[in-house]
């Protein structure tokens, strides 16, 4: 399980804090979503679940235990800006091979092309960037998933090719998954459960009907 | 207002160190767009949609080559005319708020696109204020600073900047990727009233529902061309699409199935030669073999224009 | 818009990459040409030879020669290749000392970032040619003085590149995931820092040619560098200066013309390589 515990985050150069004693777990095999305004602290939530960012106060737990600092995390991040996590001086095929050689069934899934491999980023669309991006998270030893505005930036039909990738992860590996998205129909289509974000009352569970 | 006709763009590029291959990421382009109307531009991201309103405003990169014609009320636009319509007449609406001076009070800013649009300085302040109280901005909001504004204020400074000058076409880039919803409620409402009044805009997003609330046609965008004109009745869903392609955006919507039965993908034209057959035939489940070896034209089928031989 | 309209763009669209990568070949080719030249070309034309004293250019004396009768060809193309020597050691001490510093102050951060920043600020307000000076004379003139005194002064810039490159690079989002896929520091120094910053130090170096060679002439110039038995560009025109009112220009204009033209020439291949290796640029 993968548990922020009474998280309080301030940003240095500000006085007003952004996340003010928020909790949140999800379970393997769980696709939590996260819904609310922007500039409300959400994605600050996301770095700090996947480490990105130590909080103020306030901890969090993968499996009951802290994160390990050093040596692959089990805690992925995908972000909204897929070209700004590859090396723009990298090949294709170096970037996806970076954590581990490249699962040829996945690849396939996520209709990534032999042709791009010998390209750089700024040779593709942020689509096809971002699949690349999943394919390097998605490593054998990846249990959780933070996918902030993931696929905001893409058009219907990659973000179904996406998600069907990453829901097929939590199906088959138990992977959990929590996904921040302003597009309520999308967390309504792949999320069990939906948080709302609000300023004052932090998290607020919202029923599905 | 607008029309564009048989536009196509090509890239040069190096695919090593010194051997040239040129891309055609943009080819046989027919739209035109006339007073009180929005136009959606929808297609995958990434495909090439935004060179065309970089076309539009004459900023492409220089290593483009261009061929067809823009014609802006009867007349052609070239790298001198786009100068003085540019800003004027033609306008664009940014992304994000991060094309805003962070360091100078939005009502200046307003001001300062008023007066380079060609207004006096009296007019420019005149103009200024009512921009903000049309688009229902406080007169304090005026002095206050880009990273004090709420997202909905942001969006309405952005369109301010954009029509203070009186521009009669807006070309909106992306304008809502990103943004919550209750921003992206307030754009379109804007870029409507705005239509409402006799300008024409050219929306171009990747975003299908967003498109189909606001837009009074919308072109689908595969491969590098239109694939599908279809127009909207008021307030009515698209829901009479025609090309495979289009359906299957329609189909991927998380409203609409949520379903994964095309591809998004569409590889770029390469050099300058003649397309054999449909750009979509791979994708397709319903081609045929002459869909192989003829390039469909774009042609009436129904209310639509559809660039498909099954059509 | 039609087609005609876009002549510059089109004429712009063709190969500048090719231009680009053929003037720095043509460049790097010259140097080294002017490098071996120097080597290769006899003393004959240092030799004094009171017959053809104060001869003005002529197809038997190219450049003319001097009040010895020195050949001022010889001299010219021994005193550049002086002159690349010098500067090529200075700039290369100097990218050392600029590389080290700018990786300290950007690895190790506070403290130590503090005493950098402070350090480059003070070489960067004295004035540079006092400093240039008084380093040179401290350690003796020749040319150790002129390459130690161009390569204790001329880090900064460079070292402020450095520091500014590789923490806006520790920053990016792709080095923070490469860490969470597992990977090392020194993995990612290795794979994503250096080959960032590799091309930076090299361009940087190159740029820092002119400066090294024009300093270390100015120096020799000022009486403060190599001494006079070597026949480098800053002796020769220091020389000349004796001999300017006597109406022998091309003792002068031919020496400083060539290092003018050599300087620039550096200039354009740094500025050319940069642009060759920067992906935005050079898909044009």
């Amino acid at each position: 399980m993968l548990e922020a515990k009474n998280i309080h985050y301030t940003y240095p150069s500000s006085s007003e804090p952004v996340l003010k004693d928020i909790s949140i777990s999800i379970q393997p095999g769980q696709v939590v979503g996260l819904y609310g305004p922007s500039g409300k602290g959400k994605t600050t939530l996301a770095r700090i679940l996947a480490g990105y960012i130590v909080p103020n106060r306030g901890q969090i737990l993968v499996n009951g235990e802290s994160m390990p600092e050093k040596g692959y995390n089990p805690v992925q991040l995908l972000q909204q800006h897929s070209e700004l996590a590859v090396n723009p001086r990298w090949k294709v095929k170096d970037i996806l091979s970076e954590s581990s050689p490249p699962n040829n069934k996945l690849t396939t899934a996520l209709h990534i092309k032999e042709s791009w491999l010998q390209r750089y980023p700024h040779e593709l669309s942020g689509g096809e960037i971002q699949r690349i991006c999943v394919a390097r998270a998605l490593g054998s030893e990846t249990r959780y998933f933070i996918a902030d505005e993931t696929t905001s930036m893409l058009d219907a039909i990659a973000q179904v090719q996406i998600w069907k990738v990453l829901l097929a992860a939590v199906e088959k590996n138990k992977l959990g998954i929590l996904a921040i998205s302003h597009d309520h129909a999308l967390l309504k289509q792949v999320c069990g459960t939906i948080y709302f974000f609000s300023e004052n009352d932090g998290l607020c569970p919202e029923k599905i009907a | 207002m607008l029309t564009v006709k048989d536009l196509n763009i090509t890239f040069s590029r190096y695919y090593n160190s010194f051997s040239q291959t040129t891309l055609n990421p943009l080819h046989n382009i027919d739209l035109n767009l006339s007073a009180g109307e929005i136009v959606a531009i929808v297609g995958e991201s990434g495909g090439g949609k935004s060179l065309l309103a970089h076309a539009i405003l004459d900023i492409l990169p220089t290593n483009a080559e261009l061929k067809g014609t823009i014609q802006f009320r009867e007349k052609l636009i070239d790298s001198n005319t786009i100068r003085q319509l540019r800003g004027r007449e033609i306008s664009l609406i940014p992304q994000s708020v991060s094309y805003l001076n962070p360091l100078i009070r939005v009502g200046k800013q307003v001001c300062r696109a008023a007066r380079i649009g060609g207004l006096t300085k009296e007019e420019a302040r005149m103009a200024t204020d009512a921009a903000f109280t049309r688009f229902n901005l406080a007169p304090e909001v005026q002095s206050l600073f880009p990273f004090q504004l709420s997202g909905g204020m942001a969006q309405r400074i952005l369109v301010a900047i954009a029509t203070v000058a009186g521009a009669s076409l807006i070309v909106a880039d992306e304008p809502t990727t990103g943004l919550d919803p209750d921003r992206v409620t307030v754009f379109l409402d804007l870029l409507r009233m705005l239509a409402d009044e006799g300008k024409a805009a050219l929306l171009i997003t990747h975003d299908l529902g967003a498109a189909q609330r606001v837009a009074d046609r919308i072109a689908v965008f595969h491969g590098g061309t239109l694939v599908e004109v279809v127009k909207i009745a008021d307030g009515s869903e698209v829901d009479n699409l025609v090309h495979p392609y289009s359906r299957a955006l329609w189909e991927a919507l998380p409203d609409n199935g949520f379903s994964t039965n095309g591809s998004s993908f569409s590889s770029h034209r390469h050099g300058n030669d003649e397309p054999l057959g449909c750009l979509f035939v791979k994708n397709c489940d319903r081609a045929e073999h002459r869909c192989r070896i003829t390039y469909p034209d774009l042609v009436p089928a129904g209310n639509n224009m559809v660039r498909c031989l099954n059509a | 818009m039609s087609a005609g309209t876009f002549k510059k763009r089109q004429a712009f669209s063709m190969g500048n990459r090719k231009r680009a990568t053929i003037l720095s070949v043509a460049c790097i080719l010259f140097f080294a040409g002017l490098y071996v030249a120097g080597f290769l070309l006899d003393d004959g034309g240092l030799r004094t030879n009171f017959m053809y004293r104060n001869q003005p250019p002529s197809f038997e004396f190219l450049f003319g020669t001097d009040w010895l009768g020195r050949d001022l060809l010889t001299r010219t193309i021994k005193g550049l290749c002086i002159s690349l020597q010098i500067g090529m050691l200075a700039a290369f001490c100097s990218a050392v000392f600029a590389t080290l510093f700018g990786l300290c102050a950007a690895t190790f951060g506070g403290k130590v970032d503090a005493a950098v920043t402070t350090l480059i600020d003070i070489v960067m307000s004295t004035p540079h040619l006092v400093m240039l000076i008084l380093i040179s004379f401290a350690m003796g003139g020749g040319a150790q003085g002129v390459v130690t005194a161009v390569a204790l002064t001329h880090w900064t810039r460079l070292a402020r590149i450095i520091r500014a490159e590789v923490l806006q690079l520790k920053n990016m989002d792709y080095v923070a995931v490469s860490a969470r896929l597992g990977k090392s520091k020194m993995w990612i120094a290795r794979k994503h820092i250096f080959p960032h910053l590799l091309p930076q130090i090299i361009i940087g170096l190159i740029l820092l040619f002119p400066h090294a060679i024009l300093h270390s002439a100015g120096l020799t110039f000022l009486g403060f560098g190599l001494s006079p038995h070597n026949p480098s560009i800053g002796v020769l025109l220091s020389e000349s200066m004796q001999h300017l009112s006597t109406g022998y220009w091309w003792l002068a204009i031919i020496p400083g013309v060539s290092l003018v033209l050599m300087v620039k020439m550096f200039d354009i291949l740094g500025n050319n390589l940069r642009y060759i290796n920067d992906p935005q640029t050079s898909q044009h």
